[in-house]
């Protein structure tokens, strides 16, 4: 039985996806340790950060735009400009963009409607450290649950980013309106990725579909390798 | 817009926007404009998708 690698999951005022962020790491193989938007250190030998979904700060102003002046956001900079590996999911994906960590921003969904329910999503790059277990094509179903979803860039950065495989996970159906039906993208380095589907709510058949397991076995395995290789 | 036009108003577009209003200590126009200017970069609005303009009242 290998260790179980400690994975930081942020607690932000009016996160909600924190509890079962850590339960689908805790299944997947990892420890997972809840961390205080207020700390200004992540725990000691951790081996990833997750920002869980939620509506930090009331949402208030734009999402994410006020979570990102936390003070674990600090740290959590330092973690990824270390190489550790982030992952975002949905309020998370919202703050690292407004944190300048992921390209882009997310605007309320084009049909101005909250959307609920399972999506199926294409992987686009397997040159991530989430979807390095995945083929390139591979149809992921995985929830979603938001109204602010519809990730913008512009066109020359769009191309930039397809150019670069930054764009991870495509939308196979129309959801909310992202530019190039975009679900997920990445920064240069592979190690921080962002996401509006939920990954932590697909990990158990009993309730629903599992296409959140790849991507967090990815997260765990990332984790798993960096406290390898730091220790 | 479209709850607008279902009570028959003859709306061809609608926009929602936001208004900050700030008091500041400042009262030098210029000062109180360009600390404005700098709280839209770091805070106010994403200039990826929004636009500002700044007003410096009394």
């Amino acid at each position: 039985m290998p260790t179980r690698p400690v994975v930081a999951v942020v607690r932000f005022p009016g996160s909600n996806d924190d509890g079962d962020a850590a339960l689908a790491l805790e299944s997947l193989g990892a420890e997972p340790v809840l961390v205080w938007h207020a700390d200004h250190e992540l725990p000691e030998e951790v081996g990833a950060v997750v920002l869980p979904g939620g509506f930090s700060y009331g949402d208030y102003l734009r999402c994410g735009a006020i979570a990102r002046f936390a003070p674990v956001m600090d740290a959590v900079r330092r973690f990824a400009a270390a190489g550790g590996p982030v992952l975002g999911i949905c309020n998370g994906f919202q703050i690292l963009c407004e944190a300048g960590l992921l390209p882009g921003v997310l605007r309320p969904n084009r049909q101005l409607e909250f959307v609920c329910r399972d999506v199926a999503v294409r992987v686009e790059s397997t040159g991530t450290v989430f979807t390095a277990g995945c083929v390139a094509g591979d149809e992921l179903v995985i929830p979603v649950k938001h109204g602010e979803g519809s990730w913008y860039a512009d066109d020359g950065l769009l191309r930039e980013l397809e150019r670069r495989q930054q764009v991870v996970l495509r939308y196979v159906d129309e959801v909310n309106g992202s530019v190039g039906r975009v679900a997920a993208v990445a920064d240069e380095s592979g190690t921080v990725m962002g996401l509006m589907p939920h990954p932590e709510h697909a990990v158990d058949p009993l309730l629903g579909p599992v296409g959140g397991i790849p991507i967090l076995e990815g997260l765990v395995a990332a984790a798993r390798t960096r406290l390898a290789s730091v220790v | 817009m479209s709850s607008l036009r279902k009570l028959g108003f003859p709306v061809r577009s609608a926009r929602v926007g936001r208004i900050v209003d700030l008091e500041l200590d400042t009262t030098d126009p210029d000062q109180a404009r360009a600390q404005v200017e700098r709280m839209c970069e770091e805070l106010l609005a994403n200039p990826l998708i929004e636009s500002v303009e700044v007003e410096v009242g009394d």
